[in-house]
């Protein structure tokens, strides 16, 4: 028996196409669900420096911090970060993290301690340097997107 | 008991210091492919930092006392000194000739931190301009 021909569900299709463009314009402004490219093999390099021990440094630096590396964690998955150059990240001595970016003339350093305090230091090269805390997630963006020049 | 330093008058500002870093954690590549060094590099968790008087002993002396992952860099006396920091005679297992940077007053972290940034920018001025 020939087989009946099957038509397209039309309807059905046109449903599909609205949900698919509703559902792109709810997400399209929440920008922190864009990932760089660099993020994996930040968190990698984050991982890495778990396996640092005292005098990494051979100034006797600390090793770092489990409280520091979750904190940066938090930070680069709840930033914008997706135009963002990748950071430079380095363990500090006292147990912290540290990020660094230099994008042009501005220079920026934001630094993690041991206990999850964030501080900043925010340069233009060539110029002087101002030190700082940072509070919030917003406090951090705003520097973020100082050193993208927005 | 509270130790009193004293900054070398023999360590003139024209001497260069040396310092241990390690280049995959104390500088930050570039998008041309140059590296430059960051703050992280004059930072310790004592707030002073460690350096060993050029003159008095050799680049391979002041390496073996680290690892092979590490470089060395140099900064004058006297742009520590610039900074408010006093340059004392500590000699330690590495060499005799090993000194550490004492801030003259209470310093801040911030301020610390830059400090060890300007130091950081000197060096990197005087490499793009040698180079």
């Amino acid at each position: 028996m020939a087989q009946a021909l099957r038509l397209p569900n039309f309807i059905e299709l046109k449903r599909s196409r609205q949900d698919q463009e509703s559902n792109r314009r709810q997400w399209s402004g929440v920008k922190s669900l864009q990932s760089p490219a660099w993020l994996k093999e930040i968190y990698d390099r984050i991982s890495d420096l778990k396996k640092l021990k005292e005098d990494w440094d051979s100034y006797g630096g600390l090793p770092v911090a489990d409280e520091a590396i979750s904190r940066i964690r938090v930070l680069l998955s709840n930033l914008d970060i997706e135009d963002m150059p990748k950071p430079h990240v380095a363990p500090l001595p006292d147990g912290g993290i540290g990020l660094h970016w230099r994008v042009a003339d501005r220079d920026l350093e934001i630094e993690v301690e041991p206990n999850g305090a964030i501080h900043f230091l925010q340069t233009r090269v060539g110029g002087d340097s101002t030190p700082g805390d940072m509070r919030n997630l917003k406090e951090v963006q705003e520097y973020l997107d100082w050193a993208l020049g927005k | 008991m509270h130790q009193i330093h004293r900054d070398a008058e023999d360590i003139n500002d024209d001497d260069l210091l040396l310092r241990r870093i390690t280049p995959a954690d104390h500088t930050a590549p570039q998008p041309d492919g140059t590296r430059i060094l960051t703050s992280y590099a004059f930072r310790e968790r004592s707030h002073e930092f460690s350096m060993y008087v050029a003159k008095e002993v050799t680049r391979e002396k002041v390496l073996s006392c680290g690892f092979e992952t590490q470089e060395v860099v140099e900064i004058r006396a006297g742009d520590v000194r610039g900074l408010g920091y006093m340059i004392v005679r500590d000699p330690d297992n590495c060499d005799d000739s090993h000194v550490f940077a004492k801030a003259l007053a209470p310093k801040s972290k911030g301020q610390i931190h830059k400090d060890c940034k300007a130091l950081a920018e000197i060096v990197n001025f005087r490499r793009a301009t040698q180079a």
